[in-house]
């Protein structure tokens, strides 16, 4: 599961970049379609992160965080 | 009335910031990070109140109303992809290594991985450095709300005086339990009243979808990205958010987790918290077209102001000078008590006097240097005159180009500390020639190109890092296993 989510956040910085949208001065739900887009977009962002701690939690911190060898400050 | 509303928030802060002084224990441990106990809710709003600024609700309305709409793409959605990738990826191994050393300042742990105490010196040199224009977005963009909120009754000075003042009070006594609880309030706070703001205005306007046909008619260039923005500068302005990777104040709170877990809800909210934020302050910069179509760059940083002048009572005034006030303080408390424990640890304690000093005269340093932290802040912010912008843009360029510092410390067990001091010149050089070829221009890119300097002084970093890294000698193998021990 991690690859793939690792993959999602990836493809999602990719398409955070919408030139295709550039000069489109059209509306959507009342916005300027430029901001609708980034809008849905940050709703993408926030599944994606959702999957993230779902389902590629680095879990093994917290036992890394207990481990009594370290002897530091 | 506007006054009135300010006084009473303040003071409800500074009760926030007593009841939380009920739970301190005393120890350095609780007054620097609040005995490492802060749960979900308080970590995710203590984050984000944080990291969120005069920047995001005067800075990103008065460039939105200078550029339009593509504001909220190049600086906000870029972040709530960026910052909670950090907060996954940088911040859970923060926290572990912190709790596991017991480590409280990101110059304790670069010190200690890489066995240099020249690295950290210059670390704490850089942050230092880096952290002192940001605390002053704060205290200039508390002085300018307040002038113009009252009209021009109450000169700028005043403004930052309270601010300060506030945040000395809540801070020297708290500590970092006072610091989260009161973000946490002041969160709610500016997120609420930014956003009823928003919905009285733009009612008051004769309703969103109306008013921005009105404008797409005067002004469509302000509907699209156009000649605003290039698509590479979006590109290589979503480096600014890496930002929040090198943050110490950020690093502060990421250590104040109970469990690792506790981020889970910060990583998802995110996003949704800088919605809130930013859509509201984009939308209202761009509409500030309609009523005030010839606002000078500095005029433009209080163009939100300005129509709640304009289109709302006093009352609301006073609540919006409020939610700025928030935005500040929730940011400049965390800076200063970032800066106040960095000297009492990685100076006065790493320099000799840590076995001479008891856990009580520890808070005490730590206080003091909060206390005259914000006096230098305060007094420089007398004599700084600059767009809030501008300003943010460079201290955040700076700190992303020591991310990948934070995170070679973290993963690249082959990374040593030649490639640390590579890095470090690297952002110093770059950072330093683009701040003077840049410094006054609004809109500077990287030779004209569309590229923002952040993309380079943080890709060239990251290269120094890997260049001196393989060339120099492969770190011990004891400090090695030290940070990133066998699996048992």
């Amino acid at each position: 599961m991690r690859p793939l989510v690792y993959g999602a956040l990836a493809l999602l910085f990719v398409i955070h970049t919408d030139v295709w949208l550039w000069n489109d001065g059209r509306f959507i739900l009342g916005l300027p379609v430029g901001l609708g887009y980034h809008l849905l977009w940050t709703a993408a962002v926030v599944g994606v992160l959702w999957l993230a701690v779902r389902h590629a939690w680095p879990e093994e911190l917290e036992a890394a965080a207990e481990r009594n060898d370290a002897g530091g400050q | 009335m506007t006054l009135a509303v300010i006084a009473v928030y303040m003071a409800a802060v500074l009760g926030v910031g007593a009841l939380s002084h009920r739970l301190f224990s005393g120890t350095g441990e609780d007054y620097f990070l609040a005995t490492r106990s802060i749960g979900p809710f308080v970590l995710l709003m203590s984050l984000f109140g944080t990291h969120m600024t005069a920047f995001a609700l005067l800075g990103a309305s008065g460039e939105s109303y200078r550029s339009g709409i593509g504001v909220f793409g190049l600086m906000a959605s870029s972040s709530a992809l960026v910052v909670p990738a950090v907060f996954l990826f940088v911040g859970t191994r923060a926290w572990a290594v912190g709790k596991r050393f017991g480590y409280t300042t990101q110059v304790q742990y670069l010190r200690d991985r890489w066995d240099s105490d020249a690295l950290g010196l210059l670390m704490f040199a850089a942050l230092v450095a880096l952290v002192i224009p940001y605390l002053l977005i704060g205290v200039l963009g508390a002085g300018l709300t307040l002038t113009d909120v009252t009209g021009g009754q109450v000169p700028t000075w005043v403004g930052g005086l309270v601010v300060s003042a506030v945040v000395m009070i809540y801070v020297t006594y708290g500590g970092l339990r006072g610091t989260a609880w009161a973000n946490t309030f002041q969160t709610l706070v500016f997120m609420v009243l930014g956003a009823a703001t928003f919905i009285y205005v733009v009612n008051a306007m004769g309703g969103l979808g109306a008013a921005m046909q009105r404008l797409a008619a005067a002004r469509p260039d302000l509907m699209v990205r156009g000649d605003n923005f290039t698509p590479i500068q979006y590109l290589t302005y979503a480096f600014i958010p890496l930002s929040a990777g090198a943050f110490p104040h950020l690093f502060m709170h990421w250590l104040t987790a109970r469990q690792a877990s506790n981020f889970r809800v910060t990583v998802v909210a995110y996003p949704i918290c800088i919605a809130i934020v930013w859509v509201p302050s984009v939308l209202l910069g761009v509409l500030g077209n309609l009523d005030f179509p010839a606002l000078s760059v500095p005029e433009s940083n209080s163009v939100m102001v300005r129509l709640i002048g304009f289109h709302a009572p006093a009352l609301l005034a006073g609540l919006l000078g409020a939610g700025v006030f928030a935005a500040v303080m929730s940011s400049l408390d965390s800076q200063v008590l970032a800066l106040g424990t960095m000297f009492t640890k990685d100076v006065v304690n790493h320099y000799g006097y840590d076995e001479r000093m008891s856990d009580r005269q520890q808070v005490m340093v730590g206080r003091l240097f909060v206390a005259a932290i914000l006096v230098v802040a305060y007094l420089l912010s007398l004599v700084t005159r600059t767009t809030i912008f501008a300003m943010g843009t460079w201290s955040f360029t700076g700190f992303a180009g020591l991310f990948p510092i934070i995170v070679a410390a973290l993963y690249w067990r082959r990374s040593t500390k030649a490639g640390a001091f590579a890095a470090l010149a690297t952002v110093a050089v770059l950072w330093s020639y683009y701040f003077v070829q840049g410094w006054g221009l609004l809109d500077y890119t990287v030779g004209g190109t569309g590229v923002m300097p952040v993309a380079v002084v943080t890709l060239a970093s990251a290269l120094a890092m890997v260049v001196a890294s393989l060339l120099s000698k492969p770190p011990d193998r004891a400090l090695v296993e030290r940070f990133f021990p066998p699996a048992t």
